[in-house]
């Protein structure tokens, strides 16, 4: 009687652990499961693209009018002819200049950590050389090991010297 | 005497069987309640950020706002000649905002503010939930997308966010 009792308690707490199991797998993974940001992804894929695509197409304010792309053309071309803008700024400082005032008024209010690079695209090695940037700027920076989901959107710009490279990440 | 105690002690383990059957009972119901609420909560964030990307995708491809040239479209561009047509129409014709744009745009906030080279801004279409207004529970996902406006008299591009606010 007293064997008989001891086994239907022991199915009983076997019972009970299966069923905790199981809620503890419902709590895991469902519960607790994290959602797909669905909307944070397309608008970052979005935001690096378009950033790239508006700012090259972007005409300068007293440069007569030539595009963000032209200028950077002309900045990389380093054979002596370095346009001067109507306010008398050599074309890569004033590509700078502008490239800052529109990132402060953008990326940088909005709160967002990005990277955006111009620089020579390196054909043997695949990638961008570092020490021909044209431009480099960056608000807490993606190029940190640390930092995850990093949007990357690139851009080539074939001019008569070789191809240059402009690269923008966004990351959380 | 024996016979009762025993009677006694098999109820007793009846009674415990149960209770503890209806407190793992209570336990799975109280979690599938916890469960629909998530799930619909879920749902609900869900079909909101989706309808807020509808909403952004449907302007940054409207017909009567884009650029084009020869009736090739231009992506990521809107016309300034056609945002000022588009402003003022809506502005003007609440009809056209209240029946068409509303099935479009249903209720937001959607303006482009140029930034480069000159700030400014264009409203297009502006319409608040009644919720909203009365300072109830309602939810806002505000979408920024930089894009460019094209001046036809100047033919010169401007540096321009688009931004969309939507509320419901």
């Amino acid at each position: 009687m007293e064997k008989k009792a001891q086994v239907e308690i022991l199915g009983l707490v076997i019972v009970v652990i299966l069923i905790l199991l199981g809620l503890v797998f419902v709590i895991k993974y469902i519960i607790l499961d994290p959602q797909t940001p669905i909307r944070q992804d397309f608008l970052k894929t979005q935001l690096a693209a378009n950033m790239i695509n508006s700012v090259l197409s972007t005409s300068t304010k007293d440069c007569y009018g030539t595009t963000l792309k032209d200028l950077i053309i002309n900045c990389y071309d380093k054979s002596g002819d370095q346009m001067i803008c109507e306010n008398g700024m050599p074309s890569c400082r004033y590509l700078n200049t502008t490239l800052q005032d529109i990132f402060s008024e953008t990326l940088d209010v909005w709160g967002k950590k990005y990277t955006f690079l111009i620089c020579e695209w390196d054909n043997d090695n695949e990638e961008c050389e570092l020490e021909s940037e044209i431009t480099h700027l960056e608000r807490v920076g993606c190029l940190d090991p640390s930092v995850t989901r990093i949007e990357e959107k690139q851009s080539p710009i074939p001019t008569d010297r070789g191809q240059l490279d402009i690269k923008i990440s966004i990351c959380d | 005497m024996i016979t009762r105690t025993k009677g006694q002690m098999k109820m007793m383990e009846t009674l415990l069987i149960l209770v503890i059957f209806l407190f793992l009972l209570g336990i799975v119901f109280i979690l599938y309640v916890k469960l629909s609420r998530v799930s619909a909560e879920q749902s609900r964030s869900e079909d909101a950020d989706l309808q807020s990307i509808e909403i952004a995708q449907t302007v940054a491809f409207l017909a009567e706002l884009q650029c084009s040239a020869k009736n090739v479209a231009e992506d990521n561009c809107f016309d300034l000649l056609k945002i000022n047509a588009l402003s003022d129409l809506i502005l003007r014709d609440p009809l056209i905002r209240n029946r068409y744009y509303y099935d479009l745009f249903e209720y937001s906030n959607i303006t482009i503010q140029e930034i480069y080279p000159t700030e400014r801004s264009f409203t297009l279409y502006d319409r608040h939930s009644e919720a909203c207004e009365d300072g109830g529970g309602c939810s806002s996902k505000l979408t920024l997308i930089p894009t460019t406006i094209y001046d036809p008299y100047s033919k010169r591009y401007s540096f321009a966010v688009l931004s969309i606010r939507t509320t419901r």
